[in-house]
């Protein structure tokens, strides 16, 4: 099962990265909603590449949120530290290409997203350090934008390169059919209009959480530190091999704290 | 073994379900994009709003929102605006290029109906109407404007109305929409060309100029001649009219409102105003007496021409004198000076205030124009208001049915040569009831009653001939006295009044069409600071130049031509009445 699930998520990764790749191509973040509308609406085949990005994608995350719950849950750690640093780097990794994705449609949502973020990031003594790395004042999607499509591919390649030694391509196919799959089950959210009004938006379904501790008046910097912590918890598991039970116990209340907090 | 078998099982499978997904998807035929949005690949057969939002240049989406590249209905909807005119969309549509209007319109009196609200207070609450409940009373206030006034307000839902032909709103559409109603599946039509109907529908009621300037009085009756055995004349479902002289711009030359008022005057110009008058900008004087500047292109005047399309440009335009507005329709070319019919360009040479002695006289510069052309006013006397506490009505602003129910009845309609006053302008100007009411509150199984008796002055809309001296000078009713008899002795005025108020179960002391006593006490207020009934100086004045007017009864007469020295004459005893 972990080892069908491990080579599920390198075969989704690869059909994201490739429809990835061609949506670039129509993609224009000085336009970036009309572009995206173009290529779901009027692009030949447009829809297909769109759709298939979204839920290989979406698939991939599940996939290695699966697998590291997996991976957690064995009796013995089979990887050594470098490689589980690099796995967590990955994770991180995939989580911000996620999110900067999630911004780049550009509707209300992903704007809306793309704000709050950027509020956070201002927020948090330290942190608000790195925010000319993600805001443009003249373009707001142009760092998200390039983080998307260049640098967060390439360092997550590497990692999960080093990580698996091989990109199983032969499994390619199957990463399309799981991902067409999902695109005949389930239904991509719509894109919201910018200038809507009076809609409550909402960011992607792992950022949830977050938006609804900061709409109960949680401070954003205590919201950094929830976002924060089961990486935090991930980083010294290593080294806290024998109080694994309890880190997988408080990595299990935080999920469940964290799903309350996102369905409420 | 078994993840060998696995992957395969998933490769067949997921090359059939990419090939199935492939075929049911990818069949559909690509759509034409054919504007600058998707929306015509489905209403292909909506037309443009008009001439200067060309569907093929602006598309649907840039005034209705929507997601303008979607080909399907359920994405394309998506936060779409049916009537983006309305006034809570406009900020987001229309302002986009007509910021400036969408900012004066918000201030204009006909969306603040900031007139109505400050009258009735005033009327009822802060004067004396024998309600002494001041709470109560603007309690009642709230209830009848809630109730009977708000119906009329440029951004009221036209949908809410029983009577489609009765409904009012719908924001810019209100006064821009040219079609009676959209018709299924047909974009409406706007214009700048309003016709006259769409202000009439409106305004119909209170000073009736609407339908004054049209020659129709609201009658208390009903409509006949009968025409087909139903009645006729007919202003809607329940109220007739009789035809009476229209006003002379429409009889003769068949001018519509937007003829005379400007766009500053209607759309407001950005004040909040709190009387009628203090919004409209032009005057009569404005096009018979013009003053004329250069046109310049570049101008509002410019680009008012160029929506027309039926206007010349000319060397010069008139402006209005109060608010500087170009009335460009009124031009000049050397020496020609030309009025245009907005509608359709008919053109007509403008008729110039003559310089006779009747414009001239001194003592007759206090004139408004309307003093002496009106033909006549609508007068409606004796509103009777009943307001039943525990009755439940339609509220136009909540827009649903609430607590308390307003009755009006009415009985007594008058159309008459004008009462005459000091208006607002303090000039002498047309006064007609404005209003009297009479109301009665059933409340707490009690009954309680008030009055609110005013006159009001305004122009009444039945412009033409001038009146006569005699019409003026010795008729009591142009002098505010009333219907009855004036009798002059030795210099001292009587009046004996034919309208008895107690007999009629009126609780008022003075006939209810009286503004004034021959002494100069004022009956009934008014609802502007510096209008007013005659006093008793200006009333004798007034009458006493009955005595000239018994023989030079016309201003053809020779001491008119200049009447300053036939005073002098006069005075000086050499005339053959001083002799």
């Amino acid at each position: 099962m972990a080892y069908v699930i491990s080579w599920l998520s390198v075969a989704l990764f690869n059909v994201s990265m490739l429809s990835g790749l061609i949506v670039a191509f129509v993609y224009k973040p000085d336009i970036a909603y009309a572009s995206v509308q173009k290529l779901t609406y009027l692009i030949p085949y447009g829809n297909f590449f769109r759709e298939l990005h979204y839920f290989s994608s979406e698939a991939f995350l599940v996939a290695i949120l699966l697998h590291v719950i997996l991976e957690i849950l064995k009796i013995k750690i089979n990887i050594d530290q470098s490689s589980w640093n690099y796995s967590l780097f990955a994770l991180l990794l995939l989580f911000f290409l996620m999110f900067t994705g999630y911004v780049l449609k550009a509707d209300l949502s992903g704007l809306s997203a793309g704000e709050v973020s950027l509020s956070l990031l201002k927020q948090t003594p330290l942190l608000d350090n790195f925010l000319p790395l993600f805001q443009d004042n003249s373009m707001f999607v142009w760092k998200f934008y390039l983080w998307h499509i260049l640098f967060l591919p390439i360092l997550l390649t590497y990692a999960v390169y080093v990580h698996v030694k091989d990109l199983k391509t032969k499994y390619f196919i199957v990463g399309i059919g799981i991902t067409v799959f999902c695109m005949v089950v389930f239904a991509m959210p719509k894109d919201i209009p910018l200038d809507t009004v009076a809609l409550h938006v909402e960011g992607p379904w792992f950022f949830l959480g977050a938006e609804n501790l900061l709409m109960l008046g949680m401070s954003p910097m205590l919201v950094d530190v929830v976002i924060a912590f089961p990486f935090l918890l991930l980083i010294v598991y290593y080294y806290f091999k024998n109080y694994r039970v309890v880190i997988n116990y408080l990595l299990l209340i935080w999920a469940a704290l964290y799903a309350y907090f996102s369905f409420i | 073994m078994r993840i060998s078998l696995l992957f395969k099982i998933l490769v067949v499978l997921s090359t059939a379900l990419i090939l199935v997904y492939l075929y049911m998807n990818m069949q559909k035929p690509m759509i034409q994009v054919s504007s600058p949005d998707q929306c015509m690949s489905c209403h292909s057969d909506y037309e443009s709003l008009d001439s200067s939002h060309p569907v093929e240049v602006f598309g649907c989406a840039s005034c209705h929102g929507g997601n303008k590249f979607a080909t399907k209905k359920a994405d394309a909807h998506v936060n779409i605006v049916k009537n983006p005119s309305r006034l809570e969309h406009s900020e987001r549509f229309c302002a986009e290029c007509h910021s400036e209007i969408v900012t004066r319109i918000k201030m204009n009196i006909m969306e603040t109906q900031r007139g109505i609200k400050d009258v009735l207070h005033e009327q009822w609450v802060e004067k004396s109407t024998g309600l002494d409940d001041k709470k109560f009373a603007q309690e009642l206030v709230d209830s009848h404007f809630s109730k009977a006034c708000a119906a009329c307000h440029v951004n009221q839902k036209e949908e809410i109305f029983h009577d489609q032909s009765l409904a009012k709103g719908g924001g810019c559409a209100d006064c821009h929409r040219i079609e009676d109603k959209k018709k299924e599946g047909k974009h409406p039509k706007f214009s700048t060309k309003i016709p006259s109907k769409n202000c009439v529908k409106c305004h119909n009621r209170s000073n009736r100029i609407g339908t004054s300037y049209f020659g129709k009085f609201e009658s208390e009756g009903y409509g006949t001649p009968y025409i087909d055995g139903n009645f006729s004349h007919k202003l809607d479902s329940t109220r007739f009219y009789y035809d009476l002289p229209a006003d002379v711009h429409h009889e003769k030359a068949g001018l519509d409102c937007i003829d005379c008022h400007t766009e500053k005057g209607v759309m407001g110009d950005g004040l909040e105003h709190k009387h009628m008058e203090d919004a409209v900008d032009i005057k009569c004087k404005d096009c018979h007496t013009p003053t004329f500047k250069e046109y310049l292109p570049d101008t509002l005047a410019a680009t008012l021409i160029d929506l027309n399309k039926n206007i010349p440009t000319p060397k010069e335009i008139a402006y209005s004198g109060k608010k500087n507005a170009p009335l460009y329709n009124l031009q000049k070319n050397d020496e020609n000076i030309t009025f245009y019919r907005k509608r359709d360009g008919k053109s007509f040479d403008m008729t110039k205030m003559s310089d006779k002695p009747y414009h001239n006289l001194d003592i007759h510069n206090r004139l408004d124009c309307s003093s002496c052309h009106a033909q006549w006013i609508a007068s409606c006397y004796g509103c009777h208001e009943v307001y039943f506490e525990d009755g439940k009505q339609y509220d136009w602003q909540k827009q649903k049915i609430t607590n308390g129910k307003w009755l009006e009845l009415r009985s007594f309609l008058r159309f008459e040569s004008p009462s005459l006053g000091i208006g607002y302008n303090e000039k002498i100007m047309p006064f007609a009831p404005g209003c009297q009411v009479i109301g009665t509150v059933f409340k707490d199984d009690k009954v309680e009653q008030f009055h609110a008796m005013a006159m009001s002055g305004w122009e009444p809309h039945t412009t033409g001939k001038s009146r006569t001296c005699v019409d003026c000078h010795i008729d009591p009713a142009s002098l505010g006295l009333g219907r009855g008899t004036l009798d002059i002795k030795k210099d001292k005025i009587t009046f004996t009044p034919i309208y008895d108020s107690r007999k009629s179960g009126l609780d008022i002391d003075y006939p209810i069409d009286s503004f004034v006593s021959v002494e100069g006490k004022q009956f009934q207020t008014t609802s502007r600071e510096n209008a007013r009934s005659f006093n008793k100086k200006e009333l004798n004045k007034i009458v006493n130049a009955y005595k000239c007017i018994l023989c030079h009864r016309t201003y053809e007469d020779k001491i008119y031509k200049d009447f300053n020295v036939s005073k002098i004459l006069f005075k000086e005893g050499k005339t053959q009445c001083s002799k």
